[in-house]
C-alpha cells in the first residue's frame, strides 16, 4: 500500500523524488567539484491521520526529504502529490495556495524563534503572511495557546523566558496556526529532556487525533519512532532501504540495514535482543563517493558478489512491508 | 557483576563522601550538587543517569579537580581516591592523579582535541607525559592504542588531523588517548549523545571490553536509561543535584522505589511492547536557586503529600544496595500502586 496501488486517496504521494547537491570548491572561483545526491529516487505515501517515521543515520538524507515535501528546497527530480496535486513545480501565488497546509517544526526550537519577537507575535506570523485579519490573528493565538498547553499570560513574553519544552509548544503552535494538513516533525523531540520529551510526544499524537494531522516524523531514537508511526521508511545514502507497517519493520525486518539499525539500539542485558545482536562495523562511508552496486555492501555482514556491481531495486516482500536487497530475490 | 557481589570485602576505589557543590552567583549562592555520596570498584560499571542540569557533569568533573572555576567550588564533602581527599590534592597531585589513575572522556571530542596537530602526534605527547620513553617507540604505542580501539588502517590514520575524522573515529581516539596511561578509572560524559545509534553501540562495546581487559572501573553519564540497563552494573538517579535513588541495575527496572524514576522509566517508550500513551512527568526540572524545599521533585511527583515540603531528604536503603530518596520509603511503604 506505500509503494504502489493505494487503496484510499493518500494526502501525500511522493514519487521518485531527488536533490542533487553540487559540491563547490575554492573561495572565489567556486567550482562544482562533484554532488551529493542527498535524496535519490525516494517514493512513499502518507495517508490522511497518519504518520510516516524516517530513520537512518546522520547524513542519510532525512531532513532534506522534510525540506523537499513542504518545498523549502526544491526537487532536482521526482514529483510530490499533495490530495491529487503535484506541488514540486509550483512556484509564486500557485505555490502560495499550498504553503497553509504544509508546516515544519524544527529539532532546536530556540534556533528557529525569533528573539525579538513575543509568543503572540511568533504564533502569528504565518497567519500574517497569509493576510489574516487582525482579531482573527488574536483569537487563533488564544485557540494556538490553548491548544499546545501554554497559559494565555505566556502570549507577551519572549523565547528566552521559556523551557525547552515551552519553546517546541510554541514551534508547534506556530505550526499549526495555519491549520495545516500536514506537517514535518524533523528531530522534533531530540533535544529535550527524557520527561519533557514524553510531554510533547504526547501533545503530537493528541493533536493528530483532534486535528486529523498528518505527520512525517524524523528522529534518531527508535523507540519514539515505533511510537509515533504507523509505517517507517529506513534511509541509507539518499535511498529507502526498506518501508512499510511498523509493527513488520520492528518484528520482522528484512533488510540487513534494518536489522543491523534495530539492533544498535541498547537491550537490557540478558534479553533476547542482546543475544542476538549483530552490531555494524564500519561507518557510513562518504555520500560525495558512494559504494557501487548495493551502497550498503562494504559494511553488510551478508554482502555477496552481486551486491557491488548491481543495485538492488525495492521490492514487495510482505503485504504492506518492501526492501531493496538482494537477498530476497 | 563479579565487581559488584565483592562490593563488601574489598575497599573501594573511589568514594564520594557527602559532596557539595555551589556556584557563586550575584549576592548568592546557588547549590549545584548536595549531599551526594557512593562508591566505585575496581572494574565497575557504575551509569549516572538524570536530566540536564542535575548535577552530573559537575560530579564527574569534581572527581578529577576540574570544577570549572573560579565561581563553582566543592563547598563540603570528600571525593577519596584511594584514600586520598582528591578536594584538597594540590597543582602537582592533581596532575599525577588525571595523569595515572582517572581519565576522563567528553561528548565533544573535537573541543579536546588540538585542530592543528595529528592525532598521532597528540597522543605521543599524552603517553611522554607520563612515560620515559623515546618518540619512536612512543609512536608505535599510540598506532597500536589506535588499533585498540578500533580504527581501521590505525598507522596511515594516526596520520590524520582531528576534522578528516568522523564523530565517531574522534571519540575513539579520545578513548585511545584516555587509556594510554592505564587508568584505573575512566569517567565517559555522554560520550555518545552526539553520535549515531550504531556508532554509540561500537563505543560502548569498545569502552565495556576495555573495561573487562584492563579490570578498569567505568563511571558513565547519560541521559538514556537504554545505556544503563545494557552496561551499567549499577546506577545512581539524580534529580535536582541529588542522588534520588540507588541502585543494582536489574532491581532499578524491575522495581524504581523512587516516583522520578518511576516516571522516567515511564517517559521512554519501550521498543518491545505497544503503549497507548507514554506517562510523562509534568512541569519540567526547576533550576538551582529554584529548587523547593524539602523533597525538590514534589512539585512534579503525583504522589506528593504536605510533609514532602519539610521532609528532612536523605536516601532510605529499603533493600540491601537499593535506596531511594522518599518519604514513601520511611515507613517501608512502596512508591507504586501496582
Ligand atoms: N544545502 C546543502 N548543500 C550541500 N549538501 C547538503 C546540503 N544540505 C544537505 N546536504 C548533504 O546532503 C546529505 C543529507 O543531509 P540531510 O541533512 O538530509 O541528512 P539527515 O539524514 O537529516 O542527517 P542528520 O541526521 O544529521 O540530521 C548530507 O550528506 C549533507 O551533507
Ligand atoms: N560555570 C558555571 N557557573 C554556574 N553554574 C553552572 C556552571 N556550569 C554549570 N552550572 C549549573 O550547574 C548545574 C549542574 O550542571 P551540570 O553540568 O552538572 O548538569 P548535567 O547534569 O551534567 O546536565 P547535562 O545533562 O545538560 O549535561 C546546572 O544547572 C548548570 O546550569
Ligand atoms: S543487496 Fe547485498 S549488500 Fe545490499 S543489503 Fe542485500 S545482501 Fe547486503
Ligand atoms: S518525598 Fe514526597 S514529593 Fe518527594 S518523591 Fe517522595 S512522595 Fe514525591
Ligand atoms: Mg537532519
Ligand atoms: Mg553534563
Amino acid at each position: 500500500m506505500l509503494i504502489e496501488g493505494a487503496a484510499g486517496p493518500d494526502l501525500i504521494r511522493v514519487d521518485n523524488l531527488a536533490k542533487h547537491f553540487p559540491v563547490t570548491r575554492g573561495a572565489l572561483l567556486r567550482r562544482v567539484v562533484g554532488t551529493v545526491k542527498a535524496v535519490d529516487g525516494v517514493s512513499f505515501a502518507i495517508g490522511h491521520g497518519r504518520t510516516l517515521g524516517l530513520v537512518g543515520e546522520s547524513g542519510c538524507g532525512k531532513s532534506t526529504v522534510g525540506r523537499l515535501l513542504v518545498r523549502l528546497i526544491d526537487p532536482t527530480a521526482g514529483s510530490i502529490m499533495l490530495d491529487g496535486t503535484d506541488i514540486s513545480r509550483l512556484d509564486g501565488e500557485a505555490m502560495f495556495q499550498h504553503r497553509r497546509n504544509l508546516q515544519f517544526v524544527f529539532q532546536d526550537p530556540m534556533s528557529s524563534l525569533n528573539p525579538r519577537m513575543t509568543v503572540e507575535q511568533i504564533i502569528a506570523e504565518p497567519l500574517v503572511v497569509q493576510g489574516a485579519p487582525v482579531a482573527e490573528q488574536r483569537a487563533r493565538v488564544s485557540e494556538l495557546l490553548a491548544l499546545v498547553g501554554l497559559a494565555p499570560a505566556h502570549r507577551t513574553r519572549y523565547p528566552h523566558e521559556f523551557s525547552g519544552g515551552q519553546r517546541q509548544r510554541i514551534g508547534i503552535a506556530r505550526a499549526l496556526a495555519t491549520n495545516p494538513r500536514f506537517v514535518v516533525c524533523d528531530e522534533a523531540v531530540s533535544a529535550l529532556d527524557v520527561s519533557v520529551q514524553a510531554q510533547i510526544v504526547n501533545l503530537l499524537k493528541r493533536l493528530q487525533r483532534e486535528l486529523g494531522l498528518s505527520y512525517l516524523f524524523v528522529a534518531h531514537d527508535l523507540s519514539v519512532v515505533r511510537h509515533m508511526s504507523d509505517d517507517v521508511a529506513v534511509m541509507y545514502l539518499g535511498r529507502i532501504v526498506e518501508i512499510g507497517d511498523r509493527r513488520r519493520i520492528f518484528a520482522a525486518p528484512a533488510h540487513p540495514y534494518t536489522k543491523a539499525l534495530l539492533s544498535s539500539v541498547p537491550a537490557p542485558r540478558q534479553s533476547a535482543r542482546r543475544e542476538a545482536r549483530t552490531l555494524l562495523s564500519g561507518e557510513l562511508p562518504s555520500p560525495l563517493n558512494p559504494p557501487s552496486g548495493c551502497a550498503f555492501h562494504t559494511r553488510c555482514p551478508v554482502a555477496f558478489a552481486r551486491c557491488k556491481v548491481e543495485r538492488p531495486e525495492l521490492r514487495s516482500v510482505e503485504t504492506g512491508q518492501a526492501a531493496a536487497c538482494h537477498l530476497l530475490d | 557483576m563479579s565487581a559488584a557481589a565483592s562490593t563488601e570485602t574489598v575497599a573501594p576505589l573511589l568514594s564520594v563522601e557527602h559532596l557539595r557543590i555551589v556556584a557563586a552567583a550575584r549576592r548568592r549562592e546557588d547549590l549545584l550538587v548536595e549531599d551526594v555520596s557512593f562508591a566505585v570498584h575496581a572494574g565497575e560499571f557504575l551509569g549516572i543517569v538524570g536530566e540536564s542540569g542535575c548535577g552530573k557533569s559537575m560530579t564527574a568533573l569534581s572527581m578529577l579537580g576540574l570544577l570549572p572555576g573560579p565561581n563553582v567550588r566543592a563547598s563540603g564533602g570528600r571525593v577519596l581516591f584511594d584514600g586520598q581527599d582528591i578536594l584538597t590534592m594540590g597543582g602537582s597531585s592533581l596532575r599525577h592523579l588525571r595523569g595515572n589513575d582517572v581519565a576522563m572522556i567528553f561528548q565533544d571530542p573535537m573541543s579536546s582535541l588540538n585542530p592543528v596537530q595529528t592525532i598521532g602526534e597528540q597522543i605521543v605527547e599524552t603517553i611522554l607525559l607520563h612515560e620515559k620513553i623515546g618518540r619512536e617507540r612512543a609512536w608505535a604505542r599510540a598506532v597500536e592504542l589506535l588499533a585498540e580501539v578500533n580504527i581501521p588502517a590505525a598507522a596511515q590514520r594516526a596520520r590524520d588531523y582531528p576534522h578528516q575524522l568522523s564523530g565517531g573515529m574522534r571519540q575513539r581516539v579520545m578513548i585511545a588517548m584516555a587509556i594510554a596511561c592505564k587508568p584505573r578509572l575512566l569517567i565517559a560524559d555522554e560520550p555518545t549523545t552526539a553520535l549515531d545509534v550504531t556508532i554509540q553501540a561500537q563505543i560502548l562495546e569498545l569502552l565495556d571490553r576495555l573495561r573487562r581487559e584492563r579490570g578498569m572501573a567505568v563511571i558513565l553519564i547519560t541521559h538514556d536509561l537504554g545505556v544503563i540497563a545494557e552496561y551499567a552494573d549499577r546506577v545512581l538517579v539524580m534529580y535536582s543535584g541529588r542522588i534520588v535513588e540507588r541502585a543494582e541495575v536489574a532491581s532499578l527496572f524491575a522495581q524504581p522505589l523512587h516516583p522520578y524514576t518511576h516516571g522516567l522509566l515511564g517517559s521512554v517508550p519501550p521498543l518491545e511492547e505497544e503503549v497507548d500513551e507514554l506517562v510523562a512527568i509534568e512541569g519540567q526540572p526547576p533550576s538551582p536557586g529554584a529548587w523547593p524545599s524539602g523533597c525538590r521533585f514534589q512539585p512534579r511527583c503525583p504522589q506528593s503529600r504536605p510533609e514532602c515540603a519539610s521532609w528532612s531528604v536523605r536516601l532510605i536503603e529499603s533493600e540491601p544496595d537499593h535506596a531511594a530518596a522518599c518519604i514513601l520509603h520511611e515507613h517501608g511503604e512502596t512508591s507504586h500502586a501496582d
